[in-house]
């Protein structure tokens, strides 16, 4: 009796006038900032790997498709993530939108206010838990597809409920001509909707259900496992696995899937709660704040979801080309994943710090927390494009182009690598594509004034202007599957930046004999030779016993002996001794070559400076 | 639901042309402006049979209006939306089964800052060769190596209608079946019995594909010492044989290569599947040369393929050069006699490749470019005609471009021929259609019409393998997916001695000049 009392009094409070409309605000302003600010960067990459081209080619593909009108419209309205602020506020107002119908439709005498925000919180999970599965997702219309469908499924249900075929007192007639109606609405619908022409009939099976009637569930039960079945028939090349979610994610994506039910399970709890005569207790109440609170804290906190913002801020950055900041926002830890290493190289590459800098991350580098994806995906583009390795930039874009999907980010970079490698022809196709899209078309026009203007393209992309003076100058047979240090080592001419690169490139690979014999050509290019060439050098003289080697470039003593110093400690170690000693002299030579030269392989232990 | 589409749109035109019936217009200016269009249909020869070839003015300007004249004063005409053209097929198809053999007259207006011009009259010759109902095709994206979203498809000429023969999108979205490694080409039909086809799906549990008397099966045909399974197939064309060659391809990437991809054969030989007794055997098999692209003649008494007396080497690929070879089948006998050297194309420094032959034998169309076997990517690539009475091996000029010309195949009844050309801007391959005359001259060469012109345009595929066909091909995609996981692999028995074989038995290392 006190513990309903006490439930009462926190149902009044929340029942006030003001309150909800308050907490509503409230809710709206969070979902606002944290979409808007927090996940600023992924707003940027949603708008990038979305692709929706207004042609008939691009709309029959999608539309033919299981839910393919879901799919089709979830795909257009995700190309407002162009406009951040203004993307965020109609999430924020849609979750907001879906509370206040989860309130209107299933607690009118607001007894459970707390549990009507679990839907909207968990389509707010969906999102952030989105993560590294950003790079295959978009086929399915993600994210505005379940926000559509989401509506839609109120609009359904609150009609079946308002619809009255007859006047007055519902006869069994018109229950069954109202009921036959939906049934056939649903089930024309469903092969372009869906998941969602079931998930209003579900809720209304579910309602019927707690009124003592439970044939409608026993047909949505059937009707959830037949439809996808048939739906196959049609859309031959889809599994039945695949359908039976459609347009949600694929269940492939396991993490997405379970919120994905979760949330489906949540509106039906709604009708649960609908039918129950009394309120939640107090216990429940926190409880389900808790709950919620917990579930965005831990969407938006958790290591994967950070790691993922953060690369992908590095990303966006990466495509600002501004370099300055991607190196200012790499972790500082010293040991960060290859996607971050692979952004810093560029960044160094871009901003002439290579020489100075290459070696200083300690090895190896931390595999990206996905299992969704290669992280190579996120980086490989760039490495190769600001490296100069058009035709593999060019080739790897297509492989993701045609594994991940069609994205806007990839004819982007199919554009900017035919203007470089001045296969305007080719340029010109891909532009009057990005002229079909929304928000893009501005971009495409200046594309196309680039094509009779190559300058004013340099002038605007300097760094486009570097990577064109550095492509190769003759033909040579390349592999993407070839490391990409390796890939330096077939520069065989000597100019510019790129000997430089191939310098940097055998000492990246160890390959000192190739490293001082080419070194030994070009010692007078460096009046200053950089730091981890003369630790290279060092590291041959000694390892060589000959000191004649020194005498290749002027060679500082202070070095010398660091260089030295670190030689005889790793002497004197044993295999035993060896890991205690890679973390030892971290400590002491990090951001050498030489530290780099002994510690920084998968073997070390076995390693012998021999 | 391409039915659904289909409906609505042709509901939605009807009753736009109901709503907006236009004329010429009165009042218009003549110009002496070049018109330019989207394809190019200007002053070209065309089936009597073919779909309207609709377009789009490129010319600046607001709206326009196409009128087609025959001699007679027949006349339709449409009004473009948006600048393009498309014709009622109806319309389109009366007209020019009226006046198969005569010329059209096309007259283009442009509605330009509120003023009509008319572009200089261009002409359209309705052949009275009809073309073979359907093309079948792959698409698939250029340069890449991993697997994306290929397909086969049958395309109706007189309608536009597309179906889907086969795809692997459903392995694609699996991982668990390796959706990245499903990979499908070169669909043939056999020549006197089009009904019987076959192709290669290569996925997990896939194979040779071969309908015969109207059933499927899936044939594994990495067999004895074979070190790849069969990729370029070919019927023979009356009996229950096909040959094909078992490539091990690789690709490479050059730096700054104009070619953009480079495909070359590891090794590659050619062997024959006898569907009666099920039994795979080698036809030529050397350790020296590479043979590939094996293709009757039309009566089946020679099988054509390309030789190279050179292997693969990663440094020295540009000097794997191919000659044209035949070697004679004795149908009786089911034997083959010695190879000959039909065309050396390496005694001139080229190579060709994807020869084909026309119905009549008198001709051998093929491409020809300065090293290889894979010259769909080849700026160099062009096509070529030999005529296999004088010998003679002449560009034909009507179909090739500064661009690669990879593929040309003949039409049944050998008076069409379709070539997949880069021409547009060297990567994204099209078809193009030309007449080929009884004097033995091709025609300005058109690009395959479809129902939206723009439709080649917003493609981001390539057109591949493409080939004529007189029938429906009676299976979909959906039929070959339940015969993949319905069926297990047939696996043919192998005829002959792996280490040592004679060349005329079957199964042979064969020496040869």
């Amino acid at each position: 009796m006190e513990q309903r009392t006490k439930s009462n009094y926190i149902n009044n409070i929340l029942v006030d006038k003001r309150l909800p409309w308050i907490i509503r605000a409230l809710f709206f302003g969070f979902c606002f900032i944290i979409l808007c600010v927090v996940y600023k960067d992924v707003l940027y990459q949603f708008f990038w790997r979305n692709y929706f081209i207004d042609n008939p080619v691009f709309a029959e593909e999608t539309v033919n498709q299981s839910a393919g009108w879901m799919k089709y419209i979830g795909r257009y309205l995700n190309q407002l993530f162009y406009h951040p602020w203004l993307v965020s506020l109609l999430i924020s107002v849609i979750l907001s939108s879906i509370q206040l119908m989860v309130q209107w439709l299933f607690d009118k005498q607001q007894k459970y206010v707390p549990l009507t925000y679990l839907p909207s919180v968990l389509l707010l999970m969906l999102f952030l838990s989105v993560n590294y599965s950003i790079f295959a997702v978009f086929e399915m219309g993600f994210y505005f597809a379940t926000l559509v469908g989401t509506l839609y499924t109120f609009i359904q249900y609150s009609l079946y409920h308002r619809i009255k075929i007859s006047k007055g007192e519902m006869t069994a007639k018109s229950y069954w001509m109202k009921a036959s109606l939906f049934l056939l609405v649903e089930i024309l619908l469903y092969p372009y909707i869906g998941i969602f022409a079931i998930l209003p009939m579900l809720m209304v099976a579910l309602d019927e259900v707690l009124q003592q009637q439970k044939w409608m569930l026993v047909i949505q039960i059937v009707l959830f496992f037949l439809l996808p079945y048939f739906c196959i028939q049609f859309n031959y090349n889809e599994r039945y696995w695949h359908v039976l979610f459609s347009p949600l994610s694929d269940p492939y994506f396991k993490d997405l899937l379970i919120i994905n039910v979760s949330f489906m399970l949540s509106l039906l709890l709604m009708i649960w709660m609908k039918h129950r005569t009394k309120g939640l207790p107090k216990i429940g109440t926190v409880v389900v704040i808790l709950a919620e609170v917990a579930i965005i804290s831990y969407g938006i906190m958790n290591k994967t979801s950070q790691q993922f913002r953060h690369e992908m801020k590095l990303a966006r950055l990466v495509d600002e080309k501004d370099w300055k900041s991607v190196l200012k926002n790499i972790s500082t830890n010293n040991q960060i994943t290859h996607t971050e290493n692979a952004f810093r190289v560029v960044a160094l590459a871009n901003t002439n710090q290579l020489k100075e800098h290459l070696f200083e991350m300690k090895m190896p580098f931390l595999p990206n927390p996905s299992d969704v994806s290669s992280d190579m995906i996120i980086y490989y583009n760039d490495l190769f494009l600001y490296g100069s390795f058009l035709s593999v930039a060019r080739q790897l874009n297509m492989e993701q182009w045609v594994t991940i999907g069609e994205n806007y980010r990839g004819l982007r970079y199919f554009i900017e690598l035919a203007i470089i490698m001045d296969d305007d022809e080719l340029a010109k196709r891909y532009i009057d594509i990005l002229k079909q899209t929304l928000f893009l078309r501005d971009a495409a026009d200046k594309y196309e004034a680039y094509l009779k203007n190559k300058k004013a393209f340099y002038a605007d992309y300097p760094d486009y202007a570097r990577v064109k003076i550095n492509f190769m100058k003759e033909d040579r047979i390349l592999s993407a599957h070839s490391f990409f240090a390796k890939n330096y080592l077939k520069f065989n001419y000597l100019d510019g930046d790129n000997i430089e690169r191939r310098l940097l490139a055998e000492l990246y690979m160890k390959n000192l004999d190739h490293f001082v014999k080419y070194f030994t050509l070009l010692a007078k290019r460096y009046p200053n030779v950089p730091q981890y060439m003369q630790e290279a050098l060092i590291l041959y003289a000694l390892m060589k016993n000959d000191p004649s080697y020194l005498k290749i470039a002027p060679i500082d003593q202070q070095l010398f002996y660091m260089v030295k110093s670190l030689v005889d400690e790793v002497s004197r170690c044993n295999k035993a001794q060896m890991e205690a000693a890679s973390e030892r002299l971290y400590k002491k030579y990090k951001n050498t070559y030489a530290y780099y030269y002994v510690f920084n392989t998968e073997d070390y232990i076995n390693y012998s400076l021999k | 639901m391409n039915k659904i589409i289909k409906l609505t749109s042709t509901i939605l035109t009807a009753f736009y042309m109901i709503a907006c019936t236009s004329t010429v217009p009165a009042i218009f200016q003549e110009t002496n402006d070049s018109l330019i269009t989207y394809p190019d249909y200007q002053n070209i020869t065309i089936p009597s049979n073919i779909m309207p070839l609709n377009f789009e003015v490129l010319n600046k300007g607001e709206k326009c209006i196409a009128q087609l004249t025959a001699a007679n004063g027949e006349t339709i005409l449409s009004e473009g939306t948006n600048k393009t053209i498309q014709f009622s097929e109806k319309e389109w198809k009366k007209l020019l089964h009226n006046h198969a053999g005569e010329q059209l007259n096309v007259d283009v207006y442009l509605k330009d800052e509120s003023q009509w011009k008319h572009f200089p009259s261009y002409q359209l010759i309705i052949a009275k060769d009809s073309i073979d109902k359907y093309v079948t095709y792959r698409w698939i994206e250029p340069s890449y190596e991993s697997t994306g979203n290929i397909g086969i498809y049958q395309y109706d000429i007189e309608n536009g209608g597309l179906k889907t023969l086969a795809d692997n999108h459903l392995f694609k979205k699996d991982p668990s079946l390796g959706a990245y490694q499903t990979c499908m080409n070169c669909h043939n039909k056999q020549r006197n019995n089009p009904e019987n086809s076959v192709f290669q799906f290569r996925a997990q549990g896939g194979g040779m594909l071969v309908t015969y008397n109207g059933e499927t099966k899936v044939i594994s045909t990495k067999v004895g010492d074979m070190e790849m399974p069969a990729i370029y197939e070919r019927w023979h064309p009356s009996l229950p044989l096909i040959v094909f060659s078992n490539n091990t391809v690789r690709q490479m990437f050059g730096s700054r290569d104009p070619n953009k991809i480079e495909a070359f054969d590891w090794r590659s030989d050619i062997l024959q599947y006898d569907i009666v007794k099920n039994e795979i055997s080698y036809i030529i098999k050397t350790k020296g040369q590479s043979e590939t692209y094996p293709i009757w003649s039309a009566d089946g008494k020679y099988l054509y393929y390309c030789s190279s007396d050179t292997l693969f080497k990663i440094d020295k690929y540009k000097s794997m050069k191919y000659d044209l070879m035949r070697i004679p089948f004795d149908e009786q006998s089911m034997s083959w006699g010695a190879p000959e050297r039909i065309y050396n194309a390496s005694g001139n420094n080229k190579s060709v490749s994807k020869p084909q032959v026309s119905p009549d034998n008198q001709y051998i169309a093929m491409t020809i470019s300065e090293y290889g076997a894979y010259h769909y990517t080849h700026i160099d690539s062009d096509v070529y005609l030999l005529n296999l009475t004088t010998h003679e091996c002449k560009p034909i000029e009507a179909l090739n471009s500064p661009q690669a010309e990879g593929y040309v195949t003949w039409s049944s009844n050998g008076r069409w021929l379709m070539v997949g050309s880069r021409k547009e801007d060297g990567s994204y391959a099209r078809l193009y259609l030309s007449y080929f005359d009884t004097t033995g001259t091709a025609h300005k060469a058109f690009q395959l019409p479809h129902e939206d012109p723009l439709f080649d345009k917003n493609l981001l595929k390539n057109y591949n393998y493409p080939e004529f066909g007189t029938v429906d091909v009676k299976y979909t995609a959906s039929d070959i997916y339940k015969i993949l996981e319905d069926n297990a692999p047939v696996t043919p028995s192998f005829k002959g001695d792996v280490e040592k074989t004679d060349g005329n038995t079957g199964a042979s290392i064969i020496k040869y000049e």
